[in-house]
């Protein structure tokens, strides 16, 4: 990963529905935000001011996530849910591990990317397969 | 806070507890490790925890499950849990609570507030067992004045009317024989009220504690003055065996209390005509004192509860004696506030030996060496 290298966002990344998408543009808005002040030499607490950015909004994000799973009736709901869990579990090991930022860095990109690639696409798949209509409440219209 | 604390971390991936155990470290506490639930319960059997950090999700037995087990069948019924949950697992959180957890701590966590959290309920446990302790302490108390000092008042009232009222019926030999016993009572009494006193005064941190240089032996040889009279009634032999250059560094009166107690005790569950040896041995910079009876020695049940308060542990003696059980924790007290410690070693049948160790006076730990 190439530190003076904006992160933007790639096609490929998106699974299809807007809001979840818009959540993950704004998920690695922030990781560019960290690597940005990793590049500047920033203090700690600027960086650990951002970091706690990403949990929170990783948290946030998580919610958000399994409320629609649920909405949907997804069938890997738990399985899903329980793959957060884990990423929050990683997450915390990694900040507290930093002795290299970029490592840090990496660890948060390849962390989120991998879940969205091989996790969030799958919600797609089922939407497509089962012909559903995604709504983010339950009972309510379509998106 | 006072002495080391233990705390146990249990979570089945490892990275956590080497992270859990290098953040907690700086705290000086006595970490303990543990990544399943049955090898957590194995640890619990054998260490009192102060606090023990519990992951709620483990595959198999998950942390709430182990706690039950824990609570059910170890010593660490009562010690607090905090749980670890990932901070979107809101279901897990709720049923942490419910199942008593102390706490909670989230994933992801700040570690200055995962240790101030820590820090916070050690000290609340700690408070809660001193809460504890204080309340045995008046339970023991109120114990005591109910019970061990009306006896000797029905033997001491009755005896005195029947002296006043039947005076002129009785011979010289009598009357003597009948007063010893009031003054004997009498003295069993005020011995136990000194040690009221003294435990009272030391609860409320009152006792003035002034180590100083003191001889050994020539406490020792002034206690067993004190004791002849009584020991000469069951005909028992004091002996001892203690070289009289050994110096202690300890406060005399404390050490009297202890020495007058456990000789007092041995005399107690010594049959007549037997003998109680008094010895000492110098370690590197300590001297144990062995206090030997050839009684009626105790089993393995009593001895674990001698030394600890909320206990009924008084024994009559060979004579029927009668005791409270409190001396002893009174001189674990005193021992204690030494940087000492106490034991004993006894067999049902076989007798006793208490040993307790005090510093030595710190000039003469070259010389007692030799």
């Amino acid at each position: 990963m190439d530190i003076n290298k904006k992160i933007t966002w790639k096609a490929e990344w998106n699974i299809g529905i807007n809001r979840i998408d818009f959540e993950h543009k704004i998920f690695l808005e922030l990781i560019d935000s960290l690597r940005n002040e990793i590049k500047k030499n920033s203090t700690w607490e600027i960086l650990s001011r951002i970091i706690r950015e990403i949990e929170k909004y990783a948290e946030f994000h998580f919610i958000s996530e399994e409320n629609f799973l649920f909405f949907i009736d997804y069938p890997q709901y738990i399985e899903h849910q329980e793959a957060h869990y884990i990423l929050l579990e990683r997450l915390n090991i990694a900040k507290h591990k930093v002795d290299d930022l970029c490592e840090l860095l990496e660890f948060i990109y390849e962390w989120f990317i991998d879940h969205t690639l091989k996790e969030d696409i799958k919600i797609t798949e089922y939407l497509k397969e089962n012909g559903k209509e995604y709504h983010f409440s339950k009972g309510s219209g379509n998106e | 806070m006072s002495e080391r604390k233990s705390i146990l971390i249990v979570d089945d991936i490892v990275e956590n507890l080497d992270l859990l155990k290098k953040l907690i470290a700086e705290t000086d506490c006595d970490i303990y490790t543990s990544c399943n639930a049955n090898q957590a319960h194995q640890l619990c059997q054998k260490i009192k925890f102060d606090l023990m950090l519990i992951d709620v999700r483990m595959p198999g037995v998950d942390g709430i499950e182990a706690t039950r087990r824990i609570r059910k069948s170890s010593i660490n019924s009562d010690s607090p849990v905090l749980f670890m949950v990932a901070k979107t697992d809101l279901n897990n959180i709720s049923r942490a609570y419910k199942e008593g957890g102390v706490d909670i701590i989230t994933k992801p966590f700040q570690s200055d507030e995962l240790l101030t959290r820590l820090g916070t309920h050690l000290t609340l446990q700690e408070q809660k067992v001193r809460l504890q302790e204080l309340v045995d302490t008046r339970d023991r108390f109120i114990n005591i004045l109910a019970h061990d000092l009306n006896s000797p008042f029905t033997t001491i009232l009755g005896f005195t009317q029947l002296l006043a009222e039947n005076l002129e019926s009785f011979n010289k030999e009598e009357l003597r024989r009948y007063l010893n016993l009031i003054h004997n009572v009498s003295e069993n009494t005020h011995g136990l009220l000194n040690n009221l006193l003294s435990w009272e005064t030391l609860k409320q941190n009152r006792i003035p504690f002034s180590p100083q240089k003191v001889c050994l032996r020539l406490r020792l040889d002034e206690c067993c003055l004190l004791m002849r009279s009584v020991a000469a009634a069951k005909d028992i032999d004091i002996v001892v065996d203690v070289d009289e250059k050994i110096m202690l560094h300890a406060d005399f009166k404390m050490l009297d209390t202890i020495l007058r107690n456990l000789i007092s005790n041995a005399i107690k569950f010594t049959p007549n005509s037997k003998r109680i040896i008094v010895s000492a041995i110098v370690k590197k910079d300590t001297c144990e004192i062995k206090i030997s009876d050839s009684g009626i020695g105790m089993s393995d049940d009593v001895k674990s509860k001698l030394f600890k308060l909320g206990e009924e542990t008084s024994v009559p003696g060979t004579n029927g004696e009668k005791g409270t059980g409190f001396g002893l924790i009174l001189c674990n007290e005193f021992v204690r506030k030494h940087g000492g410690s106490i034991r004993v070693e006894s067999e049902v049948g076989k007798g006793s030996h208490f040993i307790f160790s005090l510093p030595l006076f710190y000039d003469e730990l070259s010389l007692a060496g030799t």
